[in-house]
């Protein structure tokens, strides 16, 4: 809540009150201040909802230009009394500066100092030197925050996940280019991991919000009479999911007494970088117990000026007997010569977790999940059980590796085939065979003995002594130790003397030579014997 | 509040001698932001008070006229005069509503213009 009087809260819904603006900034080392004089109209405004960074915005219609880039100080006051009391709305950056010709002044786009951290991310340095991994979240913010020249407001403080690791650059790729993300885009899953608004505070340091309980109350004589909508109450939040992979991954932690009491209210985190590895589930004990029996009204009102509420004030407003809590989400003041303020809420994106499929870590998941790496430019498939499914499908090849252990590979086969194909092609079957070993048709069989051919069996070998041949003609034994190939026997038919005969060149007989049917020579005593046996 | 001969005094010409008759309204001015709420009760921004003078001037010769009518005649002037609220002589930057000036006779040395008024308004309002 900005600082005010409680004259000034009677004061603001009064009749006839008077307001003025100022704003000051400093050019060429000389303080300008701007007055009523030369403002026409000023507009500040913001639009937030929980666990999101949050950038103020101020539109100025003003006679005097201010160069870009100039830093401003806005100051609403309100004439309480004999003077004006003023509520200081913070600094803000020129950023676009628009000549109307119509009406000869300037429409001027402020931020405040969110608007630095609009840039391409890169690591954070301090003091020219970047910061090393693992780091907590708390020093990560400090060093963005020290990195754009900013004062970290909760450096020294405990809040959600303060001191959860960040193992390894997310944002950047694996050559540390960018990969399009801004240190706003970093803001915001940070709001995410300390389960708070990340804003620029009023005297420009980054500050990690936490919804306030302001214990004021506004009642109707702050409210305009028209477009006063006051919806269905939200909450109590009791159940934080984490999601990834197209929101089909989701860990959860639930306040179960609070769903049981009052209905499931869950907030889903999704895709969110630092909150994104297996160890997820370590950072939503933190935030559900920020987040735990958070409940607001939703609504959308037109009041007459209220001003002091500030992002994130929760505050109450009675409408006869009823009273809405309600938390500053949304706001747009405009004041012009006359003062209006348009506030409204909604209800956060929610969604309905099918919880039969999620669980409250990675560890119990049992099914595929998908990461999305968004720092590696990828999305990485994991599968949880894939340690499991490697080794039954090793343990199966293995298996049909045994079993076909002894049969032919396809390959092999169709080789055998093709072979069995060129045998049976080139060769002679058994019956083929059979049937030429006896049908005369078979010419010549040669072995290591000798050839069988049309001149009968040859046995010859080389280095042998002799060399025989048998055929039809009878059987003949030659002389080979020389190249005469004299006969050495003979039995056959001598076709000279028109009879068989036995022919030799030399014969030895061991006992008896029987010639004819008389007559036989045998060695008989120490001589020869020729003896008549007729 | 018209206290002495003194008491108004624009352009640092001394009106006194040229009055017969000064009228000082306090006009309020409220912005669009005005009506009621939700209560039922009337809010609203004033942006201010704005003061408005209307000054009637006598007979005039013609070089009393020669003096008065540049003034009239200016895009703004610089009105001093007595307030009542802040008890004291205030100045203020005015501008001047339309003035008809009637001739009755030929204008000279002896013959004057007919009396006539004009409006001199806060271009500020009055803090």
């Amino acid at each position: 809540m900005k600082v005010h009087t409680s004259n000034f809260k009677n004061k603001i819904k009064a009749l006839g009150r008077q307001t003025d603006s100022k704003i000051t900034y400093t050019i060429n080392n000389e303080e300008v201040e701007l007055g009523s004089e030369n403002l026409n109209s000023v507009s500040s405004h913001y639009e937030s909802t929980i666990l999101k960074s949050v950038m103020k915005q101020l539109d100025v219609d003003s006679n005097i230009e201010i160069p870009i880039g100039t830093e401003i100080n806005y100051q609403f006051g309100l004439l309480v009394g004999s003077s004006y009391e003023y509520l200081d709305f913070g600094n803000y950056i020129v950023n676009k500066v628009e000549k109307k010709e119509d009406t000869d002044s300037y429409q001027i786009t402020c931020y405040d100092k969110m608007l630095y951290f609009m840039v391409d991310y890169q690591t954070p340095t301090i003091s020219g030197t970047a910061i090393t991994y693992p780091i907590t979240i708390r020093n990560y913010i400090n060093a963005i925050a020290t990195h754009l020249g900013l004062t970290f407001k909760n450096a020294s403080d405990t809040f959600a996940n303060y001191d959860k690791q960040i193992p390894q650059e997310l944002y950047l790729d694996a050559n540390g280019k960018s990969l399009g993300f801004t240190f706003r885009d970093v803001l915001d899953d940070l709001s995410q991991v300390v389960a708070g608004a990340i804003c620029i505070s009023s005297n420009d340091k980054l500050e990690i919000r936490y919804i306030t309980d302001t214990n004021d109350t506004i009642d109707e004589e702050y409210l305009k009479s028209i477009n006063v909508n006051f919806g269905k109450k939200f909450g109590p939040i009791n159940s934080i999911v984490l999601s990834r992979s197209g929101e089909s991954d989701n860990i959860y932690l639930q306040d179960e007494d609070s769903v049981e009491e009052n209905g499931l209210c869950e907030i889903k985190i999704v895709d969110n970088q630092i909150m994104n590895d297996n160890n997820r589930s370590e950072y939503l004990s933190d935030i559900l117990d920020t987040l735990d029996g958070l409940e607001f009204y939703v609504n959308d009102f037109a009041s007459t000026g209220i001003c002091y509420y500030d992002l994130y004030d929760r505050y109450n407003v009675q409408i006869g007997n009823e009273i809405y809590s309600c938390i500053m989400f949304n706001d747009e003041i405009n004041i012009t010569q006359g003062l209006e303020e348009n506030i409204h809420t909604e209800i956060p994106n929610t969604s309905e977790t099918d919880y039969k499929h999620a669980n409250k870590t990675d560890r119990q998941i049992n099914q595929v999940y998908i990461i999305a790496k968004k720092n590696e430019g990828e999305i990485e498939a994991v599968v949880s059980t894939v340690n499991t499914l490697d080794q039954r499908e090793n343990n199966n090849y293995q298996q049909v590796i045994t079993k076909f252990d002894d049969y032919a590979t396809t390959d092999d086969v169709v080789t055998i085939v093709n072979s069995v194909t060129q045998i049976q092609t080139d060769t002679y079957t058994k019956t083929e065979i059979d049937t030429k070993l006896i049908d005369g048709s078979v010419e010549k069989v040669v072995t290591t003995a000798g050839t069988f051919d049309e001149n009968g069996l040859t046995i010859e070998k080389t280095n042998s002594k002799t060399k025989s041949n048998f055929n039809e003609s009878g059987l003949s034994i030659l002389d080979a130790t020389g190249y005469s190939n004299e006969e050495l026997l003979f039995a056959g038919y001598d076709e000279i003397l028109n009879e068989t005969i036995v022919r030799t060149k030399n014969i030895k007989v061991s006992k008896y030579l029987t010639i004819g049917n008389n007559s036989r020579i045998e060695d008989y005593e120490d001589g020869t014997g020729i003896f008549f046996i007729g | 509040m018209f206290i002495d001969k003194n008491s108004i005094i624009i352009n640092s010409v001394n009106m006194g001698q040229y009055l017969v008759e000064a009228k000082y309204s306090y006009n309020k001015l409220w912005a669009s932001d005005s009506g009621r709420n939700l209560a039922g009760a009337m809010t609203g921004s004033l942006i201010g008070i704005f003061p408005k003078i209307i000054l009637q001037f006598r007979k005039l010769t013609k070089s009393e006229l020669e003096i008065i009518v540049p003034i009239l005649d200016s895009a703004t002037q610089t009105l001093t005069y007595y307030d009542p609220n802040k008890k004291q002589n205030t100045t203020i930057t005015t501008y001047t509503g339309d003035y008809e000036i009637t001739n009755k006779y030929k204008i000279g040395t002896n013959r004057k213009n007919e009396g006539f008024s004009c409006s001199f308004i806060s271009v500020r309002k009055r803090t």
